[in-house]
């Protein structure tokens, strides 16, 4: 390990990567590099289930002749076996070239970037409104465990845990957009938005949507790390001191219990956001959820694999976010470091 | 590392009564939740099975009525955009949004029970492959590669079958390993090792019947994800295909025409709703009795 000797004067900040928090944080960033590379192998390959014809067959019709099939084929490269073109469209990808779709014959940047760009917000949006509330009714009901309030939250978190995104999309489009007429009934006015109020409406219910889905999970998890630390000894030991009963819940209670929630948190929220697929198609949002459904409609396999890479990065973004807040938070993570 | 993130799903010790595996259905029954979730559920199988023998009109003919009306007297739910009888669609809709679930999730426990237990008998590098092979599984976003799947084969009954099991096996087959390794440590597999059993009627005699009471539960659960799976990939229109009568399909069909009729959208999503609540709380009711714990709460 140490038998390269760092002069340890000049590179000050060596000693550092041997801290268990960086070399932890290190580990997740390689796994979120391989999570991106097998993602793009599985999506690669299914894609290149469609055969050359039937890719060429929806595109031009059924008119088209094999000798027409073969020169597409040759023209788009989809003669070549499928590890040569995943090669090919690799080396081209980490460079930052998405290619151009052989479907719409345009580059795949201009179809995704800007689809990119509105799911982002979308996604942090969700996330910044769920977590707090979440947190907020976890704690609420961990502290009433058992009462019938704690009990009639369970079962609505349920209920609402148990409804599809779409569902729950098109019983508030119902609700907002129809009955009561406040928000427009699809988010199309982001494509070309004329004002920030026409913006902001359109982006209110897909956000709504997303926020119902997840609540309830992260309530749930919440409830259930918080009632475990009430139940641990330290939490008795603070009571017995007579401790204000914020100090024990925000402060001893809630630092053990942030680790195994926000751990929690990472783990789910990946599945979480793969609402934004469904939610983007009940609002006609045009985002890349919206983007993916179209261009798997069409055998679009660039945009296909662009937008995989893309919310795959985005899960691995926040699960690593995630995991370096886990590794802030852990006690027995800051006692090695210290030590 | 696998054993602690499992078990946060499966209890320390397998719930027990008096060697016998407890009854789901009485655990179900035993909660409020559990009887609600039953009682809606069984109504709704009722409408999935017998529906078809109760329809007013020939749910696939076109223009038994006006197109994309409202509720009428003689259309009590309205008519879609072809004029099909939305009541009549309704009825013999409800069938492969539980039917491929339940195939589907079936064969993924019982592979997950496979390789799980396989798994932690055969130990050393095989487990070590096993359990790696499963968690690159696990790092995949379901939806995402399901939609991939669905994209590249088509759409049909055994690819939507195929595409949760792939999903659903690396899950359960997590599960069914934490609980083997919980078991296989306890006295009754070492007696029975000193017995000098065979490896296959160990697996089968002593561990399976002990890590079945976890893997239940969580089967209960991957159905409920199940239906909303297929009833999400179907209202996005890569499931289930048009012609035929489908909750899922019926709202992506007539999606468009939603401020002209919403009653024709709103009673499939009201299906759906109802299919996945009930099946949501029978399995949170099981989840519960099988997770409960022993701690003492300071009530704050």
């Amino acid at each position: 390990m140490s038998s390269i000797s760092l002069p340890t004067l000049s590179l000050g900040k060596v000693p550092v990567i041997r801290s268990p928090r960086v070399r932890a944080i290190g580990r997740q960033l390689a796994a979120a590099v391989a999570t991106l590379l097998v993602i793009s192998i599985v999506v690669f390959g299914f894609m290149s289930l469609r055969t050359p014809s039937e890719i060429a067959h929806q595109k031009f019709g059924n008119q088209i002749t094999p000798e027409q099939i073969t020169a597409f084929a040759q023209s788009v490269g989809l003669d070549k076996p499928v590890w040569e073109r995943y090669g090919i469209w690799l080396s081209h990808f980490v460079r930052g070239d998405m290619g151009t779709s052989f479907v719409t014959n345009s580059p795949v940047t201009d179809n995704v970037i800007p689809r990119f760009k509105k799911t982002l917000v979308l996604a942090a949006l969700a996330i910044l409104i769920s977590l707090p509330i979440s947190v907020a009714i976890g704690v609420f009901q961990a502290r009433r465990v058992g009462s019938v309030t704690d009990l009639s939250l369970l079962i609505g978190s349920t209920v609402v845990a148990a409804l599809p995104e779409f569902v729950v999309g098109i019983l508030l489009l119902f609700l907002f957009a129809r009955v009561l007429g406040w928000l427009p009934t699809d988010s199309t006015a982001l494509v070309f938005p004329t004002s920030f109020k026409n913006e902001a409406e359109a982006y209110a219910l897909p956000t709504a949507t997303l926020v119902l889905a997840i609540v309830p999970y992260i309530a749930r998890i919440a409830r259930g790390s918080l009632r475990e630390a009430l139940g641990a000894p330290y939490t008795q030991a603070a009571v017995l001191r007579g401790l204000p009963r914020r100090t024990v819940v925000w402060d001893h209670a809630m630092r053990n219990a942030g680790v195994p929630l926000i751990n929690a948190v990472a783990v789910n929220i990946v599945y979480l956001l793969s609402g934004v697929i469904v939610v983007e198609n009940v609002f006609a949002f045009p985002g890349i959820g919206q983007g993916l459904v179209q261009a798997i409609q069409t055998t679009d396999v660039y945009n296909v694999l662009a937008i995989a890479m893309m919310m795959g990065a985005l899960f691995v973004i926040v699960s690593v976010v995630a995991d370096i807040f886990a590794a802030y938070l852990n006690p027995r993570l800051k006692a090695t470091a210290a030590r | 590392m696998t054993a602690t993130s499992a078990a946060d799903i499966i209890p320390a010790e397998p719930i027990e009564e008096e060697g016998r595996p407890p009854s789901a259905i009485r655990a179900i029954l035993r909660s409020t939740e559990g009887r609600i979730g039953l009682g809606i559920g069984l109504c709704v199988l009722f409408v999935i099975v017998f529906g078809r023998f109760f329809t007013p009109y020939n749910p696939d003919a076109i223009q038994v009525g006006p197109s994309a009306a409202g509720p009428s007297w003689s259309h009590l739910l309205g008519t879609d955009s072809l004029g099909r009888d939305v009541l009549s669609r309704l009825l013999v809709g409800g069938g492969a949004i539980i039917l491929i679930p339940l195939v589907a999730v079936t064969i993924a426990w019982v592979l997950g029970l496979t390789v799980g237990m396989l798994g932690v008998y055969l130990g050393g590098r095989t487990d070590a492959l096993i359990s790696r092979f499963l968690d690159l599984l696990l790092t995949l976003p379901p939806l995402l590669v399901v939609l991939t799947l669905i994209g590249g084969a088509g759409t049909s009954t055994i690819v939507l079958v195929v595409s949760l099991v792939l999903v659903y096996t690396p899950r359960m087959g997590r599960i069914a390993r934490g609980a083997t390794q919980a078991a296989i440590t306890s006295e009754y597999v070492q007696a029975a090792q000193a017995r000098g059993e065979r490896t296959f009627a160990i697996l089968f005699r002593e561990v399976l019947p002990n890590i079945i009471s976890p893997t239940v539960a969580d089967y209960a659960l991957r159905i409920t994800y199940g239906v909303i799976f297929i009833a999400t990939l179907n209202f996005l229109g890569l499931g289930v295909q048009p012609p035929k009568a489908d909750w899922g399909v019926m709202i992506h069909d007539h999606y468009a025409f939603f401020n002209v009729a919403p009653v024709a959208t709103l009673a499939p999503a009201a299906a759906i709703a109802l299919l996945s609540i009930s099946l949501n709380l029978v399995a949170d009711a099981l989840t519960q009795h099988v997770t409960q714990g022993h701690r003492e709460i300071v009530p704050l």
